[in-house]
């Protein structure tokens, strides 16, 4: 009996229930990712800069656990030449009362210090009212702290409701694609642009190709496959900063395996990981050994799923191993290769964990990906890395796109 | 396909090869944990094998600071193991949606999975910060929970659908015969009978939360609230000088846990791929 028959997997009921089934994923997607999207295309309009960031404080913080315990308030550290430091806060001191607060924990002394610092955006008042132990007498004293401006610093927090910023239409856009005399950030993108679709094309071309054989060595059956195929995904379990450790750790220029080896066949040792173009090749080498085991799993499962008979028929017609692979295999093998290649292309062109931590947060080889984070960090330019990562996003909707369009029009043509 | 003992060899030599390609970086991290600091600063000799082993790195790196790697430990298992929880809760109704049902607005929330796969994550940062921020869970593990169990949810559901995928639709409709509700079909049919595939799924997430560094980097301060990959990288390593063995040690201590799941887990992994997930 279909399930429609039931009354009530009927019509508006039924429907209402399979969307109770997607909420529970859709909404925090929409609000986690989808919105940041859309809020970073935004501000891909505005000139949202480090000089536009006010950030105020009075520069204390909890302090860590190696601060001696206080009988009462939480004790603080605090920053070097900070307003709290300069009317004599010592550090370390236990803080009992922010504006005539108590404050009983840590949540309470971040809470209270969110909340002086709002009141001072706006506007209700210049300075903070700490009350803390003195650390010799244990006496309490009470003493104002002035808000002072700080430079935007990413350790810190920064705050947008008080930043001053507005829309410069298309600036950022013009200045990142258009090539002109005063500013070489066009000349500097598109060089980026190069080097990410030469190392998106290397890497995935030979993750395609590696985890292909692989896959068609692992697919032959011979006796210990499956210890061989456990070996082969391990690259996959370990964690991407461990990976990326161990190979900074082969590749360093003076202690690496790589370069100890070469000196031992008398060869020159390869400034790996300061020569632009050999840090290309050592951040592909990794990343080609990170992304194979996927590449190769995904293919493998392919094959296994292409009826045995197919073989069997191609045997009897006499084919030989390239005319099977090249006729049956291969061929067969297209949508999941298609899907698999579209997904690695993704995530290699964005693939920013490899080039930081290879490097070690150095930029001699640097991505599109890198490049807009390095914008917001070392030159504070929120709207520039913005504008960076639209342009990334619609790069690829674009490649994607036309690539499906390929692949429905091969699949028209078969 | 007959091979011949000629095709065996070649086949062996080659997987063999590659194996030893595919373990070696890790092998060699081993092997680093286990020297001395004299040890893994030498420029002329290879010692995959330390001649002079010793656990010294790992003593240091559980003890120094009070414990404090420890405590990155614990924060890390925490976060990881609801981060798990939740993103399999999350993504179990949407990859059975899309797995038994044509719906409208399908094809248009299957393409948003994919396209929020395109933005770069580093960039995400800035606005994700600012969002966490407005609703007080910045610096929070329940900020970084939020977080980890949605960017990994579109990876979550493809594979859950691709276990769903497997279970026989003709299950359902029986299930439907004997009274059950669509959410019956689901609790009592379609996940018990992709246990495995939840539990690879849960994994995976888990793995997401276990290996992330960048927004664990911006969200948490204090090194108290340090996840293991930052308090590593804070404590053991920057660009100008890296304390390899102290970070061979702690690598091994966050990898060994995961790949002992990993190797159990690895067949239902390739079950899964192998029964539907990449059929789309």
């Amino acid at each position: 009996m279909p399930s429609d028959a039931r009354p009530g997997f009927r019509g508006f009921r039924r429907a209402a229930a399979i969307y109770l089934f997607v909420l529970p994923s859709l909404i925090p997607m929409i609000i986690i990712v989808g919105i940041p999207v859309v809020q970073t295309i935004f501000f891909s309009f505005t000139n949202l800069k480090e000089k536009n960031f006010d950030l105020w404080t009075i520069g204390i913080s909890k302090a860590g656990e190696e601060a001696p315990k206080c009988a009462e308030g939480v004790a603080v550290k605090m920053e070097p030449d900070s307003p709290a430091a300069k009317v004599g806060v010592p550090d370390g001191a236990c803080v009992v009362a922010i504006n005539g607060e108590k404050v009983r924990n840590a949540g309470a002394l971040g809470r209270l210090l969110d909340k002086a610092q709002r009141e001072f955006q706006n506007k209700k008042s210049d300075s903070v009212e700490l009350k803390y132990l003195d650390g010799v007498t244990s006496e309490p004293k009470t003493t104002r702290v002035q808000f002072v401006r700080q430079p935007f610093d990413w350790s810190i927090r920064p705050d947008r409701d008080n930043a001053s910023w507005g829309l410069v239409g298309l600036r950022n856009y013009r200045n990142i694609l258009i090539p002109s005399t005063e500013s070489n950030q066009a000349k500097q993108f598109y060089r980026i642009l190069g080097i990410t679709v030469l190392w998106t094309g290397i890497n995935v071309s030979l993750h395609y190709l590696i985890g292909l054989g692989l896959a068609l060595l692992l697919n032959r059956g011979v006796a210990g496959t499956k210890f061989y195929r456990v070996l082969l995904m391990l690259p996959w379990a370990v964690p991407v900063y461990v990976s990326a450790f161990s190979w900074r750790w082969l590749f360093n220029n003076q202690y690496g395996f790589f370069n100890i080896v070469l000196q031992k066949l008398s060869c020159s040792p390869i400034p790996w990981l300061s020569d632009a173009t050999w840090t290309f090749v050592a951040v592909s080498i990794t990343n080609v050994w990170l992304g194979v085991p996927f590449m190769m799993i995904t293919l493998l499962a392919g094959m296994q799923s292409i009826p045995r008979d197919l073989y069997e028929s191609a045997a009897i017609d006499g084919c030989g191993r390239w005319r099977t692979l090249l006729s049956v295999t291969l061929p067969l093998l297209r949508p999941v290769s298609m899907t698999a290649i579209l997904l690695g292309a993704i995530w290699t062109f964005n693939m920013f964990n490899v080039i930081w931590l290879v490097q070690g947060g150095g930029n001699t080889v640097e991505i599109l990906a890198t490049y807009a984070f390095r914008l917001f960090r070392d030159f504070q330019d929120y709207a520039g890395a913005a504008a960076y990562g639209t342009v990334i996003l619609v790069l690829l909707l674009l490649f994607s796109l036309g690539y499906l369009r390929i692949l429905q029009r091969g699949e028209l043509r078969a | 396909m007959k091979l011949s003992t000629l095709d065996k060899f070649v086949t062996h030599l080659l997987l063999s090869i590659a194996a030893l390609v595919a373990v070696f970086p890790i092998i060699w991290v081993v092997s680093t944990s286990f020297k001395e600091r004299n040890d893994v600063f030498q420029t002329d000799r290879i010692e995959v094998i330390p001649s002079k082993p010793t656990l010294s790195a790992y003593r240091d790196v559980l003890t120094m600071d009070n414990g404090i790697f420890r405590r990155w430990f614990l924060n890390s298992l925490t976060v990881a193991s609801i981060t798990a929880l939740f993103g399999v809760i999350l993504a179990a109704g949407a990859a059975y949606a899309f797995s038994r049902f044509e719906f409208r607005g399908k094809r248009g929330m299957m393409f948003f999975f994919l396209v929020t796969q395109m933005f770069p994550g580093a960039v995400l940062l800035v606005p994700l910060y600012f969002l966490l921020q407005r609703v007080g869970l910045l610096g929070s593990f329940p900020g970084l929970v939020v977080a980890y169990s949605t960017v990994g949810l579109p990876f979550g559901v493809w594979m859950l659908k691709g276990y769903f995928d497997t279970v026989p639709k003709s299950l359902d409709e029986a299930g439907i015969v004997d009274g059950l509700s669509l959410f019956g079909v689901f609790w009592r049919v379609i996940l018990p009978l992709s246990l495995p595939g939840v539990a690879v799924t849960a994994f995976f997430a888990f793995l997401t939360a276990w290996n992330e560094y960048m927004f664990a980097l911006a969200f948490m301060t204090g090194e108290e609230n340090y996840l293991l990959p930052v308090g590593m990288a804070a404590k053991f390593g920057d660009q100008y000088q890296t304390l390899w063995h102290y970070m061979a040690a702690g690598s091994v201590i966050t990898t060994v846990p995961v790949l002992l799941v990993f190797v159990f887990a690895q067949r239902y992994l390739v079950s899964g791929l192998t029964q539907g997930g990449v059929k789309e």
